[in-house]
């Protein structure tokens, strides 16, 4: 279920589309909080070292920090149901 | 302004008729930041400053339409922080309510530095005194929740567009066009002037409350907010077109440089009369700018993810007075940063435009994910035409705003982007100390009695069949 399209129209997540683990991480918002610490680092870093940069790091870092950030969530699903199933 | 829309239940249009909307709608638009950048930013930016107001009012007219659309399809307590969270996703929505502070100090920051520098062209007093004069005075009365009745509202209104006529009249006659030249003396300046001046256009945000009150809302929606920005616009242009016309801009950087210019080309009472309009526009914002604000946290507050106390009522003045004085006591420390009026005023236009390219992918996604509210909308956008070109508008505005201020004043960038991380960390926090899937179901859901069934929804769309001036919903776009 969390796996959906994340194309524009469809990017929102339905919590009645979801069972109670997915809820609990979408909860978290990793990919979101991964996209405004990848924009901050893309904003960070070139002012730290070269300026001109700014014209494209804090795009690159906020598209890859969101990936990093969904990659984890998935991560985070697939965890806790595998602790699931071995408590049951 | 709700004096005139409670009572008999007519509508705005009905009792005071178009024009009055306008009035209203413009009034409220009007504020004081007009009286108090251009002089700083023409200092850098020069005569370009005409042209930073006009780019200003794109995105402005983007938010405008944001504002009409998502407050007449979805009238909900909250604003943006309910479109946000409830279309997008819920951080996004979180980050309205935890920014909402910092944009509110620095507004009242600048409001109180435009009043102290205005009023001292009567009184002979030191600004730092009238600064904590007028934060004292707004601060209470938020708190104890004194109106400025409709009738003097208007008044002030009447005065504050006589003061700016009696400025930009008069003054049209007296530009030397030679002031005019260079006309880019600086493109760095020119650009972070296009983006503090998107500040003064910001309090169009009452037309959420016109949505419902409004009589053919299909028709007369467009027409007014059309209308009541390009008024302002003309004024506002007029306004920075006299003020370096008259004046050289490398005389120009101060607050009050409008009374400044006033004195070139008005007899002695003319720098009094713009003076005046600065304090008009100054009395018809103290009763709103934390009270709106402070909506905005009570619901956060109430969704769980601010703390309680925050929605709280005062028992005897019904205020929310906790969230008045996180709104309005931190300014009295940072009252060293109202010089720094450039930098507040370019957070703020950053601030409220990256809150509004969240609110325009909320709106693209409203006819996918609340189709019902959207079909009740008075007036609708087919969803692959103009939907979808005003949303890719505010998102190329928003990228070129962010672009010139990291370029021009990284430092508001990263504050901002690091309040933002703070966010995160903080929304993380709430959520472990409540119960965190009844605090993601709340802010993704509307409250019962926010929703629309989807039968009114059909009826409402029945009824509007015939009407040209209503696109198809965004179901059928798709």
């Amino acid at each position: 279920m969390v796996a959906h399209n994340m194309a524009i129209g469809q990017y929102r997540d339905d919590p009645a589309a979801m069972d109670d683990v997915e809820r609990e991480v979408a909860a978290a918002q990793y990919p979101e909080g991964g996209l405004v610490v990848g924009l901050g680092i893309g904003i960070v870093l070139p002012v730290l070292t070269v300026q001109a940069l700014l014209v494209l790091t804090p795009f690159l870092g906020g598209i890859v920090g969101f990936v990093l950030g969904r990659r984890f969530r998935d991560y985070a699903i697939r965890r806790r149901r595998k602790d699931r199933s071995a408590t049951k | 302004m709700s004096g005139v829309t409670d009572g008999d239940g007519e509508t705005l249009s009905s009792s005071i008729g178009i024009l009055g909307v306008l009035a209203l709608l413009v009034g409220n638009a009007i504020s004081v930041p007009i009286f108090v950048l251009p002089g700083p930013l023409a200092g850098t930016a020069g005569p370009a400053l005409v042209l930073a107001i006009m780019l200003a009012a794109i995105p402005a007219g983007f938010v405008v339409l944001y504002n009409a659309l998502l407050g007449s399809a979805m009238p909900v307590a909250g604003g943006l922080y309910v479109y946000i969270s409830r279309l997008t996703a819920p951080y996004w929505g979180f980050l309205v309510p935890f920014t909402i502070p910092l944009v509110a100090w620095a507004s009242l920051l600048i409001t109180a530095t435009g009043f102290a520098e205005y009023t001292r062209i009567f009184f002979d007093v030191p600004s730092m005194w009238l600064i904590y004069v007028l934060l004292g005075f707004v601060l209470l009365v938020n708190v104890v929740g004194l109106r400025v009745v409709a009738q003097v509202q208007i008044v002030f209104f009447v005065g504050l567009v006589v003061s700016l006529l009696t400025f930009i009249v008069p003054g049209a006659a007296a530009i030397e066009t030679a002031n005019y030249t260079p006309f880019f003396p600086d493109y760095g300046g020119f650009g972070l002037a296009v983006v503090a001046l998107f500040y003064p256009f910001l309090g169009f945000g009452l037309l959420i409350e016109l949505g419902e009150e409004i009589d053919d809302p299909g028709r007369t929606i467009p027409l007014v907010l059309g209308l009541g920005i390009g008024i302002v616009v003309l004024f506002y242009v007029g306004l920075i077109a006299v003020l370096v016309g008259v004046v050289p801009y490398v005389e120009l950087g101060n607050e009050a440089d409008l009374a400044l210019a006033a004195s070139r080309f008005l007899p002695w009472w003319g720098e009094y009369v713009v003076a005046a309009g600065a304090i008009f526009a100054v009395v018809t914002t103290v009763n709103t700018t934390l009270l709106v604000f402070s909506r905005t946290l009570m619901r956060a507050s109430r969704d769980g993810i601010l703390p309680a106390s925050l929605s709280r009522i005062h028992p005897r003045f019904d205020t929310p007075h906790y969230a008045v004085a996180v709104l309005g006591v931190p300014p009295f420390v940072l009252v060293p940063l109202a010089d720094e009026i450039v930098g507040l005023s370019v957070f703020i236009g950053l601030a409220s435009l990256t809150a509004y390219f969240f609110c325009a992918i909320g709106l693209w996604n409203l006819p996918q994910e609340f189709p019902a509210h959207y079909a009740n909308a008075p007036f609708r956008l087919r969803r692959y035409r103009g939907l979808l070109l005003a949303v890719l508008g505010g998102g190329v505005a928003t990228g070129a705003f962010w672009l010139v201020t990291l370029l021009q004043r990284p430092v508001v960038g990263m504050v901002l982007i690091g309040w933002f991380g703070v966010a995160y960390v903080y929304y993380r926090y709430r959520l472990a100390k409540t119960d965190r899937i009844e605090t993601y179901r709340t802010m993704t859901t509307l409250d019962v009695h926010e929703r629309v069934e989807e039968s009114e929804a059909q009826r409402a769309s029945d009824d509007a069949s015939g009407d040209t001036s209503r696109a198809n919903t965004g179901e059928s776009g798709d």
